[in-house]
């Protein structure tokens, strides 16, 4: 195999690879995620974060592995240095996956946050409801 | 030597994943009670118990995966050690800022979500 069709190859793995944690993070997370959800008494907004969820982890994923530069910085390599060079593809590679998993990181805790000032607002008329004489 | 150094790497990712689940079940009973004191919500609990184990196996294994192991074939045996140490570095530090996170997260919830009179 020559160095550009490992490069060719390397990068078409890594996409699938990040689109796998994407997917896997959705389906552990995805069961009890839809039975928050389904408890929220506003069927349009259930419909809207159902939807949100799937696509907000792949979006993070892809944006991980995407925003790895092979160019590099400071100084950029030429693409014949980056093509010469499979230690290098190798590490940019593993940068790749470890942007991925960061972001998908960022996007579950932003998720848990993002349920839990839902269920606030949607809790808050039942408890003042409560209160009431 | 190749297989040294993937060695080395196989090493880093499972002392990583063992961080992060010696962590998950360090807190996992705890959490729990207090997740199901304040969310009381069908799968609240649940959803955040798996939230923590992802937040804390992906950033452990965003710092040991990132890890370049490429030492050279005459390279001594303790260099092997120093590098899974550099690599438990990036480790440890995503963990520490991905729990900090969490920690916020949990703060949040508990104190606008629990009951007042619990």
């Amino acid at each position: 195999m020559s160095n550009e069709q490992f490069l060719i190859l390397t990068f078409i793995l890594g996409a699938c690879l990040a689109l796998g944690l994407g997917l896997a993070t959705y389906a552990w997370l995805r069961r009890p995620f839809l039975e928050i959800v389904a408890s929220l008494r506003s069927p349009r907004l259930e419909s809207i974060i159902r939807k949100l969820f799937p696509v907000t982890k792949l979006l993070a994923a892809l944006l991980g592995f995407v925003s790895v530069s092979y160019y590099g910085s400071c100084p950029s390599r030429s693409y014949v240095a980056i093509v010469a060079d499979r230690r290098y593809v190798v590490a940019k590679n593993q940068e790749q996956m470890a942007t991925a998993l960061g972001y998908l990181v960022l996007a579950v805790l932003l998720w848990g946050l993002l349920l839990t000032v839902i269920l606030r607002v949607t809790r808050r008329p039942a408890a003042s409801r409560a209160g009431e004489p | 030597m190749l297989l040294y150094n993937l060695l080395g790497f196989a090493v880093l990712i499972v002392v990583s994943v063992g961080i992060a689940v010696a962590v998950y079940r360090l807190l996992h009973n705890d959490l729990r009670d207090l997740l199901a004191a304040a969310l009381k919500v069908p799968g609240g609990t649940s959803f955040y118990l798996r939230a923590l184990l992802v937040v804390l196996l992906f950033s452990a294994l965003a710092g040991s995966v990132g890890k370049d192991f490429s030492l050279k074939p005459e390279s001594a045996f303790i260099e092997y050690v120093w590098a899974i140490n550099s690599g438990l570095k990036d480790v440890f530090q995503n963990s520490l800022l991905s729990l900090l996170g969490y920690l916020a997260l949990i703060t949040v919830l508990a104190a606008t979500l629990k009951p007042k009179n619990e």
